[in-house]
């Protein structure tokens, strides 16, 4: 009988030769069944599944399904870990864009799935180049896309950025020790934000360049990964206080040894770093300590910045910490209400 | 006219597991196997002229006698259960709190004998009890941490420490 079936339907008998034997556990289960398993879980605890084990790990990297799902809130987020699913960085580029094409023609589909209407993307060195941007950039002109370029300074691909440069655009060029006069040649675009690491920071800083690129309206990023004087900051601050044509300056915070040195140039002291810490360092109270002497008009400003653009603190866990500083006072009556004690001096 | 009625015993189908043992079913409950259905359709063992005693068994190699058992009592648990439209199923927003509450009891055995659940109703294409298995370990993962999983799956942590290192980096995103 069983000889008869298995010539009439044989296709019923073909998985037997994949029987997995027994003990079953949730690592030996074909890859299908661990999949439709994995559909029901979010993305974040496939994310811890990943990091169980080898074999875990693979099965996820292995997966188009989840690739594709993840790379939704990989792209959303793609400052934290560009690298994520991918092996080398042209891998990663190319992957990225067929999944971008893939999801232009699924863009209900992907704003009902992942809620995005913030898109950031990363890109290095290694793989920009005018076509990418092109492919990448082009279909989603409709969000608020946030372009993260890394050590980009190559003149085509700023004039194609320059091109795609509006609307709900924004560049966040990441440069790292860039060079200074290429960074003032810039054309000027409104929402272009400059970010330099502490190579040359306090170079920057000593030789009043830096203030230069805040004088013609950008906003600058200062990425510090080292300590730096205390008093150098502090000038810089001053700086956008008195100069009328700063719109703003930007600092990241991403080291202990710059909270500490943050908060010793504004007049905190220990114990405000000791808070910084280990509180949320989203606590309107903490931040303003932080900003306390700046000023009233930088408090006012930070009320009505809380959120993103302007004054946003991001989870300690990541270890960046984002402190923007606008200048433009608004008038008194414009402050919303907040339960908010500002430190007495 | 009187006609006189026919009583008719329901249609039985007879399923041997891997370890050789038969068990008999009604064909109205095992047609929620797509597996077993086609074979029954594409053999004509529908023929009703063939008693069960005379009908050969459908052989069903990947699924031992324990497994097949639990299969064959949640189908008739589930003998009711409108058919199911997997397109509108594959629209279906993703939940996990909607499993019934005779599955919730039923499914919580010991994780082996899940995952062989899992496997016969993948085998025997029976999506229902497919998808309740398949949410009931998903939700055992939900909102554990890694360390959590290992421990509630026995999963062996193989990564180097370095390695382990690097992957937590590689996750600190989505830890918020």
């Amino acid at each position: 009988i069983t000889t008869f079936l298995l010539s009439v339907n044989s296709s019923l008998f073909q998985n037997t030769a994949q029987w997995i034997p027994m003990p079953l556990t949730l690592e030996t289960l074909p890859r299908e069944n661990l999949y439709r398993i994995l559909s029901h879980i979010d993305l974040k605890d496939r994310v811890r599944v990943r990091e169980c084990s080898q074999n875990m790990k693979s099965a996820i990297e292995q997966s188009d399904f989840i690739t594709t799902k993840l790379a939704i809130y990989f792209e959303r987020d793609a400052m934290r870990c560009p690298r994520l699913y991918f092996g080398d960085k042209q891998e990663c580029i190319t992957a990225k864009i067929n999944e971008l094409r893939d999801l232009q023609n699924r863009q209900s589909q992907m704003f009902r799935i992942a809620q995005i209407n913030e898109l950031t993307m990363h890109f290095d060195e290694a793989v920009i180049n005018e076509k990418v941007l092109e492919q990448v950039i082009g279909p989603f002109q409709f969000l608020t896309l946030n372009v993260h370029v890394h050590k980009i300074m190559q003149p085509s691909v700023l004039r194609l950025i320059q091109r795609f440069e509006g609307g709900n655009m924004s560049f966040h060029i990441c440069c790292f020790a860039p060079d200074l006069q290429t960074i003032i040649d810039l054309p000027r675009m409104k929402n272009l934000i400059i970010e330099s690491n502490n190579v040359a920071l306090s170079d920057y800083i000593n030789s009043e360049k830096v203030l230069q690129i805040i004088g013609k309206d950008h906003e600058y990023t200062v990425l510090p990964m080292k300590p730096f004087k205390p008093e150098h900051l502090f000038r810089i601050i001053r700086e956008v206080q008195s100069n009328d044509r700063v719109k703003g300056l930007t600092l990241h915070v991403s080291s202990l040894n710059f909270q500490y040195n943050f908060l010793n140039a504004i007049g905190i002291r220990e114990e405000g770093a000791n808070l910084l810490n280990i509180s949320d360092a989203n606590s309107p109270i903490v931040l303003g300590q932080m900003i306390r002497p700046l000023g009233r008009m930088n408090i006012l400003n930070y009320y009505l910045s809380y959120g993103p653009g302007y004054l946003c603190v991001r989870s300690k866990n990541h270890g960046i910490y984002r402190i923007s500083i606008v200048k433009e006072t608004l008038p008194e009556d414009a402050i919303p209400s907040h339960n908010f004690t500002l430190p007495s001096d | 006219f009187l006609f006189p009625i026919k009583m008719t015993s329901p249609r039985m189908i007879k399923l041997t597991s891997n370890d050789d043992k038969t068990f008999e079913v009604e064909r109205d409950v095992i047609k929620q196997s797509v597996t077993v259905n086609t074979l029954i359709t594409d053999l004509n063992m529908d023929d009703e002229d063939v008693s069960v005693e005379n009908q050969m068994a459908i052989p069903l190699p990947n699924v031992d006698a324990a497994t097949l058992e639990m299969v064959i009592t949640w189908c008739k648990q589930h003998r009711e259960d409108p058919p199911r439209n997997e397109e509108e199923e594959e629209k279906k927003e993703k939940r996990t709190d909607d499993i019934p509450e005779w599955d919730k009891t039923f499914l919580d055995v010991e994780q082996s004998v899940l995952f062989a659940l899992i496997l016969a109703a993948n085998y025997m294409d029976i999506k229902g009890l497919l998808d309740n298995c398949c949410k009931t370990v998903a939700n055992m993962i939900k909102g554990k941490t890694p360390d959590e999983i290992r421990k509630h799956f026995n999963i062996k942590n193989d990564f180097t420490p370095e390695e382990e290192e690097q992957i937590r980096k590689e996750n600190a995103w989505c830890e918020d």
